[in-house]
């Protein structure tokens, strides 16, 4: 037991402080403190665990009662925290969209040139674009003219205005495809149960004529029709078109709209385990190793003898 | 324990050579970790980024290409 002496001071003759260095040691003055310090500890752990646990479980109740079905969750190919998405049914959900929603749906915060080596190449994306009509600023004599579509182009939309969309479906608007998938709670889930889910109302539930039953939806009573059917087109790489296919396709191409950036910051994710992790063990165990002399310090006061007068 | 003594002596016992160290040794890493990085994404992702879907997506762009119709050809759009 080794002991160094840091510093001494002296006040008025009534008392010596002196810092000790020792190895720990077992008095009954620490281990009663070691104790007290455990039941913190413990005490604190299950107050926290409580609160976060009274927390979670009041989240819960807005979600028990409600006015749609439970979503079926799905095992989508990008769930893991480093898991891509599947570019292939990402190209065949633009297909999709392109054939089967465009119709009504805008997705008017994706432009042509988003999709080059994502989904397309620079050709295929320049051809794409071509076959489009985008509606282009005011010529000379203030007219709006049509012109065939460039990569620097945004996807166009079916109608001019809401207004216009609305007058087209019933009193209903369409809404934007483009960030769908994050604007809607569980949005994958949601979209292919959606897309999935149309089916007979139970009897004696009726709803408007021109709506229908759709338990996924809020209210159960939708404008669409129901929209994907099996065999309805064919894939450029010859996948068989199933209604389950294209509603999976369909909503992977949505949420890439929605999360153009998603491959890119798994990546990071992989990248930032790689360095973070070496980097708190070596901080934590420089830490301890700098902060171990002051750790296993003891102070002790002495009461000095009394001198004689 | 005599191989951190000689790493300690040539690398960090004086500061000019450990902020060389600091520099090559930062420079070395981020290639490390940057390289591991992208295996590590590829291999979990196999088959699905778009350099590995690609080639089953060729499609001809050029019109003689399209009239002979061949087996992987359909509707761009």
């Amino acid at each position: 037991m080794t002991s160094t002496i840091l510093c001494r001071t002296s006040r008025q003759n009534h008392q010596v402080l002196v810092y000790i260095l020792r190895n720990a040691s077992s008095s009954s003055t620490q281990t009663s403190v070691r104790w007290k310090r455990l039941a913190y500890q413990l005490g604190g752990g299950l107050l926290t665990t409580g609160a976060l646990g009274y927390a979670w479980a009041y989240s819960q109740a807005v979600h028990a009662s409600g006015n749609k079905a439970h979503l079926v969750p799905l095992p989508w190919s990008f769930r893991g925290p480093f898991d891509s998405l599947d570019h292939g049914s990402v190209r065949r959900g633009f297909e999709v969209y392109k054939q089967v929603c465009a119709a009504c749906h805008s997705l008017k915060f994706v432009a042509y040139r988003h999709l080059v080596g994502v989904t397309h190449t620079e050709e295929e994306a320049k051809t794409i674009a071509a076959q489009d009509q985008i509606t282009d600023g005011p010529d000379d004599q203030g007219n709006m003219f049509q012109r065939p579509g460039k990569l620097t182009d945004y996807l166009p939309s079916p109608y001019p205005n809401d207004k216009a969309a609305k007058a087209g479906n019933a009193g209903a608007l369409p809404p934007d495809l483009s960030l769908i998938s994050l604007g809607r709670e569980d949005g994958c889930n949601y979209i292919f149960n959606l897309l999935t889910g149309y089916q007979d109302p139970p009897a004696g539930v009726k709803g408007e004529p021109n709506l229908h039953y759709n338990p996924y939806f809020s209210g159960g009573w939708i404008a669409m029709a129901k929209q994907l059917y099996d065999d309805q087109l064919e894939y450029s790489d010859g996948t068989k078109a199933t209604e389950a296919q294209l509603a999976k396709d369909v909503t992977e191409f949505l949420k890439w709209t929605a999360e153009r950036d998603h491959d890119e910051r798994k990546k990071l994710a992989i990248k930032a385990v790689l360095i973070f992790v070496p980097l708190v063990v070596i901080s934590y165990h420089w830490k301890r190793v700098k902060w171990a002399s002051l750790k296993s310090r003891k102070i002790a006061f002495y009461r000095p003898k009394p001198k004689d007068h | 324990m005599s191989l951190t003594k000689t790493i300690y002596n040539i690398f960090f016992r004086r500061s000019a050579t450990i902020a060389l160290t600091t520099v090559v040794g930062v420079f070395a890493y981020e290639r490390i970790i940057n390289k591991s990085a992208e295996y590590i994404y590829e291999r979990r992702n196999q088959g699905k980024l778009w350099k590995h879907v690609q080639p089953s997506f060729k499609l001809p762009t050029d019109d003689d290409e399209e009239a002979s119709g061949s087996g992987k050809e359909g509707d761009e759009s």
